[in-house]
């Protein structure tokens, strides 16, 4: 359906291209900004400009930032002998939130993925090398998402990083999710979770 | 809306929302499917490991044929893999027979036979030595293409209908060898004698025994570009399949 409006239609094409917005909900939107007051939608905007003008990558770990290198790679209380590989920014917060961890992120931006044409050159790895190589760093934790894909990088780097003198390479543990009943965990998740057993 | 139950081989997810899944599934019955994994990447979420790349499942779909998007009640797991994860390579290389599905198969009623073959690819590619996934890979091809309704010609030219035994001249678009005498002509290219054999034999050969192949004496290159050419000429819009440039940038890491 088109609008008597061409502006508002713009505002809703520009809306359905964000992720998991479909045409009805941008609709909706659209017509929420139209009827908000104009301090509202201005402030919207301006900090969707500042967004994009002022964030950027650390050029050290890859986490968004708008000082160089991000606050946590200028933490000097921070443990630069230990780094963290995540998929994404978003990683990057939800390790933040436990408070259990005092070292340091890398983020791959990504995963390796085959079928999207993902290889190891569309992922941050040579800026990880770089980093470990010159020595001082003691353990790469791998923290990549628990599916097919990030357990394929983790394997990556593991092999990539194995020659690397007085480096260990650790992977996340793997298992039954807190707060879940095991009869509903399925073979895989599982079996990872066995072969993973700690003692207690 | 009908609620439906088929046997599914899982092709591919894209992320939808904040928890939830798009996944192409293979299925039995029906062909490819797209559905809606609702809450899928949630940590408490019913689908767990199911709707990994390559698990085979059985899955329940509320399925409305006007919609190009179905929803996704339930999977159980009837096969899965881990170890084609379990090495970065074998994994790309994994991953081309779900592309080539998602690329190739049509149509709304399914075809039960590439099912089975592509699970049996994936079962054998999944314990195979490093060095035999590529012509495991060619010989998924070649055989699905003949499920498909197009197999190469590789055994009489395509002309005259003289048995080939010097190799021949390979045009993509035709379909297959033409003999010396008859001339390929344009966009064809020359294949060696070893080259057409161990196409027949890729063709022929039930996907296990590829695994005892000795790879070493395998003339990829040949294959790769008769078989990359063939598919390209009989597949809409394919210029390759991305798993597979993925593979070959992994192949220095292999085993
Ligand atoms: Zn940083
Ligand atoms: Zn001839």
């Amino acid at each position: 359906m088109q609008y008597s409006s061409a502006l508002l239609e713009t505002v809703i094409t520009e809306l359905t291209r964000l992720p998991g917005l479909g045409r009805k909900s941008a609709q909706r939107i659209a017509f929420h900004l139209l009827r908000s007051p104009e301090g509202d939608a201005k402030r919207l905007a301006q900090s969707i400009v500042d967004l994009k003008a002022k964030v950027e990558d650390c050029r050290i770990c890859g986490n968004v930032t708008e000082t160089q290198p991000c606050a946590i790679c200028a933490d000097s209380r921070r443990d630069n002998s230990v780094i963290c590989v995540v998929e994404q920014p978003m990683d990057v917060l939800a390790i933040e939130r436990t408070g259990e961890f005092r070292g340091s992120y890398h983020v791959l931006k990504g995963a390796l993925s085959p079928i999207d044409g993902i290889g190891p050159e569309q992922l941050k790895l040579s800026e990880l090398i770089d980093r470990v190589k010159p020595g001082g760093v003691v353990e790469v934790i791998v923290a990549t998402n628990p599916t097919a894909q990030g357990e394929a990088t983790a394997l990556y780097i593991a092999r990539l990083l194995q020659n690397v003198p007085g480096l260990r390479v650790t992977r996340i543990a793997r298992g039954v999710p807190m707060g879940s009943d095991l009869e509903f965990s399925d073979q895989v998740t599982l079996a990872r979770a066995l072969s993973g057993r700690k003692e207690i | 809306m009908a609620i439906v139950q088929s046997e599914a081989l899982v092709l591919r997810s894209f992320r939808l929302g904040e928890t939830s899944l798009i996944v192409s599934l293979f299925t039995r019955e029906f062909g490819l499917l797209r559905c809606v994994a609702k809450g899928a990447r949630g940590s408490k979420s019913r689908f767990g490991a199911s709707l990994e790349p390559g698990v085979r499942v059985n899955a329940v779909v509320y399925r409305k044929l006007s919609r190009d998007l179905q929803l996704l009640s339930k999977t159980d797991i009837v096969e899965v893999l881990p170890a084609l994860w379990e090495d970065p390579y074998r994994f790309a290389v994994a991953t081309q027979v779900l592309e080539f599905l998602e690329r190739a198969a049509y149509g709304e009623s399914g075809d039960p036979e590439l099912l089975d073959l592509a699970c049996e690819t994936l079962r054998t590619m999944s314990r195979a030595p490093i060095a035999s996934l590529e012509l495991i890979v060619r010989g998924f091809e070649i055989q699905a293409c003949e499920r498909l309704g197009y197999a190469p010609e590789l055994t009489v030219c395509l002309e005259c209908r003289s048995p080939l035994h010097q190799g021949g001249l390979f045009h993509p678009i035709r379909g297959g060898l033409l003999c010396g005498t008859c001339g390929g002509g344009e966009g064809s290219f020359r294949l060696s004698e070893r080259a057409r054999r161990v196409m027949v034999g890729l063709s022929e050969e039930p996907i296990p025994t590829l695994a005892g192949w000795a790879a070493e004496r395998y003339p990829g290159i040949e294959v790769a570009k008769a078989v990359e050419r063939f598919l390209a000429a009989h597949l809409e819009r394919f210029d390759g399949l991305r798993a597979s440039r993925v593979a070959e940038s992994l192949g220095q890491y292999k085993g």
